[in-house]
């Protein structure tokens, strides 16, 4: 049941209730006064009916009369006799009872009893008066009670259905635009017509759509993302599987030389280590998170050794230079995540560098931040592809990166990884002359 | 023998076709970019070019689009099965195309179609058998051998796929037909008979869990 018909039956039942009481009690009081007063006259009447029947009696004594038991019962058979005409009826009774009053609800008649004074103080008088009229009049009163206070709570009801509505209407409005935005899934805001509590709950609804909307946007984009990811995900795994399932299918199948049996099995490898690769990378943009590194103090010329035995074969292909300036013996971050980092930036510079050229690593601080400058001489990046280079998957020259196959995931890591670190990554390319990368960590 | 160009940049995926084409008698030569490729095709006559799409420097559409292929066949590779791509490619002229990943028996399917009128007219000479396809015939020193038309297709499946073992499924599967309801059971039976009937004992080999191989040297 809606609020607002509960309200109006509650208000309604307390108010028939209230009345009742309130009327019963006035009613009872009432009545009873009224009774009470038609006692006392009663009284007063039988007193005056008592005495004149004594005096009669003492007249009847005085003029030599017999003055007995039943002379009284005489005298009292007149008097019945003529008050029979006023509604009252007389009789005698030989309990002695004294001032007794009884009240016959039942036939509505006041019943007093009385003794007579000396000498007949066996005999008493038993005075009955009907008050039926004071009943039935009680009666009607109610009754047009009654149908009063029906009539009043039906106005009532129907005046309180009127306001009640009436207040209820922002609520409703409330409801009905509610119901509409979330059936046509629409952009409408409630409009606020009061500052009252259901203006104020509006209010707060428009917040909590803005605020769902923008949640939506986020989640939407959210999944367009990793959908963008999953595809190209799909897309990269592909050439190794074909490569590996090919090979493998060949093993099975072919005549092959011991020559070719070999080739086959080189690529089979080296296409099995490209996929791990790619899960590693792709497992590390995934998962990594802030609560698991470990920053320490890292020693710059033990990092940047390390990083030249890695690299130290394909620089020694290329026949490049690899030159370290440390002006910042140590900062700051975790070892093996650096380290990756690092590497990462270094590959991409050799992959980009001519045979016979130079790379440039220098680690210095600046303000309260280290920063690492990585810089080669080679074939630079596109200003139209800088700005996405940091994208997962984006491949700004796809002929290089189809001859050093990459799947284009060493810098959206890189870029993960220096996040992590709460620090920045910028790039500065020019086509043909080379490309630098800066990362800034926080020196703490 | 035919001879041909595939151009495909990704280095294993190039080898990978190459195998698997010369092994079954196909000179191949490689490319890896379209600059190349280009070069290739100006400089000598292939008889089909297997030519993928994404290609670094001249694309494989732009490949076609230029005429560097034509009077030659051409099949691309393809990494995406979309259909634009395959109708521009067939709109350009390509013969047909295979999406990535495939699988060797397709591939190899694929360029035996490509290169039918060419295959016919060779005649393929085993020891002392010769296997005259065009004619559907088949000579032992010199003596035409009585095979069953079943028999001759057997072969026949067994020379275009030579070096490449054939499981007994695929073999029931080619010669006898996706209706045929008999047991693998057949496929030995006939093999056994062709090489009876060629001296084919240490031709026709039996490979150990994949089914049969008919070797030839390269």
């Amino acid at each position: 049941m809606k609020i607002k018909y509960k309200l109006i039956l509650i208000t309604v039942l307390f108010f028939i209730v209230t009345i009742n009481i309130v009327a019963g009690i006035a009613i009872n009081q009432y009545n009873s006064l009224f009774i009470q007063r038609e006692i006392k006259t009663a009284k007063n009447e039988m007193n005056f009916i008592m005495n004149s029947i004594e005096n009669y009696a003492k007249d009847l004594q005085a003029r030599g009369g017999i003055y007995n038991k039943d002379t009284l019962i005489s005298i009292i058979e007149i008097y019945k006799k003529y008050y029979i005409s006023q509604d009252i009826s007389l009789d005698y009774s030989d309990d002695n009872m004294e001032n007794n009053v009884f009240i016959d609800t039942e036939e509505g008649n006041i019943i007093i009893q009385s003794i007579f004074s000396e000498p007949f103080e066996s005999i008493s008088l038993v005075f009955k008066k009907s008050f039926q009229d004071i009943y039935d009049l009680q009666k009607n009163w109610n009754s047009f009670f009654i149908k009063i206070y029906l009539l009043l709570s039906i106005i009532l009801a129907i005046v309180l259905m009127l306001i009640i509505s009436r207040l209820f209407k922002p609520l409703d409005n409330l409801i009905h635009k509610t119901d509409e935005i979330i059936i046509e899934n629409s952009n409408e805001r409630i409009p606020i017509i009061d500052n009252d509590e259901v203006g104020e709950l509006s209010t707060k609804f428009n917040i909590m759509l803005d605020l769902l909307n923008e949640n939506m946007e986020t989640i939407k984009e959210s999944s367009i993302q990793k959908q963008w990811l999953l595809d190209n995900l799909t897309h990269e795994m592909r050439t190794p599987l074909t490569s590996i399932q090919g090979f493998s299918e060949y093993l099975m199948r072919a005549n092959a030389s011991e020559e070719d049996k070999l080739v086959a099995l080189t690529h089979i490898n080296e296409e099995a280590n490209r996929l791990k690769q790619l899960g590693d990378k792709m497992f590390a943009l995934m998962t990594l998170k802030k609560e698991s590194l470990n920053i320490v103090k890292l020693n710059s010329y033990e990092v940047f050794n390390t990083i030249r035995r890695i690299e130290f074969q394909r620089l020694k292909e290329m026949n490049i230079d690899l030159k370290v300036n440390i002006q910042a013996d140590y900062f700051y971050g975790d070892e093996q995540l650096i380290l990756v980092l690092l590497t990462n930036l270094v590959d991409n510079s050799i992959n980009a560098s001519k045979y016979n050229s130079r790379i440039e690593v220098d680690i210095y601080s600046k303000d309260d931040k280290n920063i690492i400058k990585v810089s080669d001489e080679g074939q630079g990046i596109d200003s139209k592809d800088l700005s996405n280079i940091f994208q997962p998957f984006y491949k700004a020259d796809k002929n290089r990166s189809a001859i050093y196959r990459g799947a284009g995931l060493g810098l959206s890591l890189c870029k993960k990884i220096v996040e992590l670190h709460d620090g920045s990554i910028e790039v500065e390319s020019q086509k043909d002359i080379g490309t630098t990368i800066y990362v800034s960590l926080k020196s703490i | 023998m035919a001879k041909i160009l595939i151009v495909e940049d990704d280095k294993s995926i190039n080898d990978l076709i190459a195998m698997n084409l010369s092994i079954i008698g196909y000179e191949c030569e490689k490319a890896f970019d379209g600059n190349a490729a280009a070069e290739m095709i100006k400089n000598s006559r292939y008889d089909l070019i297997l030519l993928d799409i994404m290609l670094p420097g001249i694309s494989g559409i732009d490949l076609l689009k230029q005429n560097t292929c034509e009077n030659t066949k051409v099949i691309l590779i393809t990494a995406k099965g979309g259909l634009n791509d395959k109708l521009e490619a067939f709109n350009l002229g390509a013969f047909d195309y295979i999406v990535k990943p495939f699988e060797m028996l397709e591939l190899i399917a694929r360029v035996k179609v490509a290169l039918k009128n060419f295959d016919v007219n060779e005649n393929i000479i085993i020891k002392d058998v010769e296997i005259r396809l065009r004619e559907h015939k088949v000579l032992k020193s010199g003596q035409e051998v009585d095979l069953t038309i079943l028999e001759y297709n057997l072969l026949e499946t067994l020379v275009i796929n030579r070096n490449i073992a054939l499981s007994r499924e695929k073999l029931l599967e080619v010669v006898w037909g996706y209706d045929f309801e008999g047991d693998t059971r057949t496929v030995d039976v006939h093999i056994m008979k062709l090489r009876k009937k060629l001296g084919f004992d240490d031709v026709i080999k039996t490979v150990y869990k994949m089914g049969y191989r008919l070797e030839v040297s390269q």
